[in-house]
């Protein structure tokens, strides 16, 4: 079960990685969200009959997690740094270039403007950004097809109006 | 802003998620092993708590046996059963809805969601009505069993009564408020953010 799971994690990091960032608002509260969708899944793992695609699973139990996840009252103590995974891409290019600087912020603006939508509209454009088609999308949402379709070009105006006031085109 | 651009931005999101899961990947089994603090595993953890604390006191209560009027201690160990029966009746009903909610589809897991809540809530304020005025009327017995070798005459004068069923009232009160904050701070507050999350997902657009 663990190297099964490890596996499965290894192939699917990305979501729960782009879950997190466009469910929270700083490192700490990512960090909580992250190892609650670990625990979660790790838990509905083991109940997972094979009845849907297992990406459709793991989006599903992320989501959920993701939606029902609250906040910690208690905050941990600010750390110097804690945040720069948050905001910093890693640097493979031996010196931070102007373009690896100008994607960090187109990525950091676009998180900023998903974090804006309202939570179930995050999950549509989250859900179409990771490339998943309509029957897809409405398989782990539980809405019909046609919803999707109407609903998602109107996250999409949302999200381009959002970004264009925020100058996504300068940066 | 062409959607290409998007697609595009958020591909190379994954350097991000890459560069954080080789941090990660070492104690990724340990992680995912931790105990679950999830609002539904909270309640299944406080039921557990009422059931293992009513057995320890029907349990600790047999050894007192012989200090108690058997009817009286009759009517404790019946409640302590009937709280037992209901807790345990609870946790066998929800433990299989609690496990199945996180791999549902969005809308039905908010649906089961909520109505775990929602059952959960109005069971602990039930509880709570019921079990003040029980418990209160019962420890009155005890104390005036113990007090007076059994002798439960005081229970016949309506002076007794007079004072008790208004007290019970005014500690009523208190009770309910004291319950629903006891449910907000180990549960939380995110019903209402949830259920319009629901609305919202059930509109056909």
């Amino acid at each position: 079960m663990k190297k099964e799971f490890q596996h499965i994690i290894d192939q699917h990091y990305g979501i729960l990685y782009k879950i997190g960032r466009a469910y929270t608002q700083d490192q700490a509260d990512f960090d909580d969200l992250y190892q609650e969708m670990l625990i979660q899944l790790w838990q509905s793992y083991a109940r997972f009959k094979g009845n849907s695609k297992l990406s459709t699973f793991i989006y599903r139990v992320a989501l959920n997690t993701a939606l029902t996840h609250q906040r910690k009252a208690k905050r941990r103590v600010d750390r110097p740094g804690i945040d720069e995974h948050f905001y910093h891409l890693p640097d493979n290019s031996g010196g931070e270039t102007e373009t690896n600087r100008q994607r960090e912020e187109r990525i950091n603006l676009l998180y900023q403007c998903i974090n804006e939508l309202k939570k179930e509209d995050r999950a549509v454009i989250l859900l179409h950004l990771e490339g998943n088609s309509y029957e897809e999308m409405a398989d782990i949402l539980g809405i019909t097809v046609n919803n999707i379709g109407v609903r998602l070009l109107r996250v999409k105006k949302r999200l381009q109006k959002s970004l264009i006031a925020k100058g996504y085109a300068r940066v | 802003m062409q959607e290409f651009d998007l697609q595009e931005l958020w591909g190379q999101a994954n350097d991000r998620a890459e560069a954080w899961y080789d941090r990660l990947r070492p104690d990724l089994v340990a992680t995912a092993r931790q105990k679950n603090d999830s609002v539904l595993q909270r309640i299944r953890r406080l039921v557990q708590g009422e059931l293992l604390f009513s057995t320890a006191a029907f349990v600790g209560l047999l050894f007192y046996w012989q200090d108690f009027h058997p009817l009286f201690l009759i009517l404790m160990e019946s409640t302590i059963l009937l709280v037992m029966i209901i807790a345990y009746r609870y946790y066998r009903r929800f433990t299989s809805d609690i496990e199945a909610v996180p791999a549902m589809n969005i809308v039905a897991s908010t649906e089961a969601y909520l109505n775990i809540l929602n059952t959960y809530k109005t069971r602990l304020v039930r509880l709570s009505i019921f079990l003040m005025p029980v418990g209160l009327i019962i420890g009155f017995m005890a104390g005036f069993g113990l007090g007076n070798k059994n002798d439960f005459s005081a229970f016949s004068s309506s002076k007794f009564w007079l004072t008790t069923i208004p007290a019970l009232i005014a500690i009523a009160i208190p009770t309910y408020y004291f319950t629903l904050w006891y449910y907000r701070f180990f549960i939380g507050s995110k019903e209402k953010e949830l259920a319009a999350v629901l609305e919202r997902l059930r509109q056909e657009e």
